[in-house]
Order: C-alpha cells, then structure tokens, then sequence
C-alpha cells in the first residue's frame, strides 16, 4: 500500500518534470521556420519586422553619467515624429584612420529614428533654457509599413517626464547615452529609474549639480 | 516479475528528468531574428581602411574558428554589409536586421569606439564580434553569470572573441 503510494507520488513528479522541460525547450528556440520562409512575414497589424540590436556604452555610476552627458534637464516629451536619418558625419581630422574609417556620409545607409520634440522644463547642465523645446532621438520606430524593433530598450512616452542625460551634436538631434541610464521618468515628483538600471538618481543629486 | 517490472519503471522514470535536466544545460536567450542558415555572407568592407578592416576580419576569423556550424564569408553579391563612420550617435555598433528576405547591415561608430578604446584594434574586432553574435539568434546581456561576448559589461578592449556559453547558445540554434 505504502510502496504503490509512492510510485504514484513518484510517477506525477517525473511527469510533472517532462512537461515543464518539453514546453521550457520548445520556448528557447527561435522560430527559424519563420524567418526561412520566402514570403514576406507581417505582423499582426500587417507591417513587415526589422530587429535593431544596439551595443552602448554602460556607466558605473551617476559621476560617469553626470561627466559624459553634455546636457541634463527635466524635460517633457510633447510629440514625436519617425524618419529615417543619415546620422553619418563628414570626416574630421582626415590623417586620423581610427576617427575616419575611409567612408562618407553618403556610403553608410540612413537609420530609422523617433525623433522627439522635448520641452525642458530644468536645466542641471548645458547651454539650454527653460520652456526652450529641443530635439532627442532614438533608434527604432515605425512608419506605415515597417516596426523597427529595437531589443533591451526604454522608449520615451509622449507627455512623459523624464530627467534625461544627453549627448549633444552639431547636426543631429540629441541621443540619450543609452536607453537604459540615460532617462530617468519623473512621476509626481518622484524620480524612476527603468527595472534594469542599477544607478540610483535623488533630487538632491541633480541640484548638486546646479550649484 | 511484476515487482521487477514495477522497479524498471519507476528507476526510468527517477533517471529521465536528470537526463532531461543535463540537456537544458544551455537556457539560451535568444532574439527572434536571426539568419536562418549557420553560414552567412557579407560584402567585403573594402571602403574601409586597413585600420577598420583588419579588426572587422580578424571579428569573422573568431566566428569561423569557433566550435560550430556558422561560418561568415566575403561575397561581392551579398546585400549584408558591415560598415563604421562617425555617426552622431551614443551606440558602439548597430545590428539591422530584416526577417524574410533575411539581411542585415551592421554599422560601426568611429566616434565612441576611438572615444573609449584604449586597444582600437581589440575593441572594434569585439564589437564587430559582438554584433554578428546577433545575426545567430544570440541576444543582449544574457541573465548569466558566465562570460559572454554579448553581455553589456563587456570591456572590448579585452574581451574580444565568442565565449563557451556564446557557442553553447549558437549550438543550440543550428
């Protein structure tokens, strides 16, 4: 009596097990028939996927944050718009090989961008003013017949408000320094940091900066 | 014989989850497109100077001589391409990548790599093996505490080459 309640008891875990395993194996796997077929694949709402994958630079901590952006502010997302942009600048310091790989603009194909339109409501750093609206961008987007997903990143929201470290250019809009460190959402006063992004931000760490 | 029969069983059924469990040794975290073959070509980046190319190419030796299927070639036909430039941007590399017909296009930025390389040579031949890490399905920042190509606390000016569990990921695609 005793031996067949543990064979049953026994028999369930094992099952149990093999269940689990086969539908966690069946998950791991890409689904290369789909991405083998010839046909076009589209999403559910019928638009084509293309995968960005981006590598950033990553920071230890807010004095690295704080040194390599050019312009902190609290700013508001108003709006945003999606275009493809050549971001590819005219070689500078032409004898120098590592800073100019031999191509020009025109070699190096356009990348899809949000580009949004950001009102700084702060400024911690940087030649900006209060109420001036500014230009952020972001890889990915989507117009009416691609979505340019971008893996591992934090997308700005309109009518969002976010404490933002940015890179500045002369021709470009500015890019946060990575998706994840790089914004922070301000939600009734209270400052957030995305679920991946270890370096903790205070109020008090930003007027710091100020004075 | 019943008994017999009954012990069989039951030892079957105790060894099938360890054998199961030795073959989910590889959790792979895997993107959702990748090439669908193991061996993928690219146009040579002839455009590029010695300074670029020979890291890019020293980037697809350490792919070919890994323990896998995949192979990268030089093909003047291909649609994929690997280039770098000074872009205005905060990113080291990009990887474009489209499902079906599947291509894809990686973009080097000379800007941040001369920026934050100390060995240029290293840290462009690790981005760029990093970057064709994902045209095999292999994803950012792997929730792992083994080494990797794709983790984001990667120094390329150091680590340069695909890891053990990179290829065991690899393997467990094709």
């Amino acid at each position: 009596m005793m031996t067949s309640k543990w064979i049953s008891v026994i028999s369930i875990f094992c099952l149990t097990t093999v269940l689990l395993a086969a539908c966690g194996s069946n998950e791991s796997k890409p689904d290369n028939d789909r991405s083998a077929a010839s046909d076009v694949h589209k999403s559910t709402a019928g638009k084509q996927e293309v995968l960005i994958d981006a590598s950033f630079p990553k920071y230890n901590n807010l004095d690295e944050l704080e040194n390599r952006a050019n312009l902190i502010i609290e700013g508001r997302v108003l709006s945003s718009t999606f275009k493809f942009l050549n971001v590819a600048e005219r070689p500078s310091q032409p004898g120098d090989d590592q800073l100019n790989p031999g191509t020009t603009p025109a070699d190096s194909p356009p990348i899809p961008y949000t580009i949004y339109d950001v009102e700084v409501q702060k400024v911690y750093k940087g030649a900006v003013t209060e109420k001036e609206t500014i230009q952020v961008k972001q890889v990915g987007g989507e117009n009416q017949q691609t979505i340019f997903k971008v893996n591992d990143t934090s997308e700005l929201k309109e009518e969002g408000d976010y404490i933002m470290f940015l890179a500045t250019f002369d021709n470009s809009p500015a890019s946060l320094l990575n998706p994840i460190q790089g914004s922070y959402e301000l939600v009734n006063n209270q400052i957030i940091a995305s679920d991946k992004n270890l370096i903790k931000l205070e109020i008090n760490d930003l007027k710091q900066l100020t004075e | 014989m019943k008994i017999r029969f009954m012990k069989l069983v039951i030892s079957s059924l105790i060894l099938l989850p360890l054998v199961l469990g030795l073959s989910l040794k590889v959790n792979a975290e895997l993107t959702d497109i990748g090439s669908p073959t193991p061996g993928i070509n690219v146009k040579s980046p002839d455009h590029l100077n010695d300074t670029w190319k020979t890291p890019i190419n020293n980037a697809i030796t350490a792919w070919n001589g890994t323990a896998t299927k995949v192979t990268i070639g030089y093909s003047s036909a291909s649609s994929n391409t690997i280039t770098a430039a000074q872009y205005s941007d905060t990113w080291y590399g990009l990887n474009t990548q489209w499902r079906s017909p599947y291509k894809y296009t990686i973009q080097l930025n000379a800007r941040t790599i001369t920026r934050d390389a100390k060995n240029f040579s290293n840290f462009v031949k690790g981005t760029a093996v990093h970057e064709f890490g994902h045209c095999f399905f292999l994803k950012d920042n792997p929730n792992t505490t083994l080494p990797s190509i794709m983790k984001y606390s990667n120094d390329f000016n150091t680590v340069t080459t695909p890891r053990p569990y990179d290829i065991d990921d690899v393997n467990s695609v094709y």
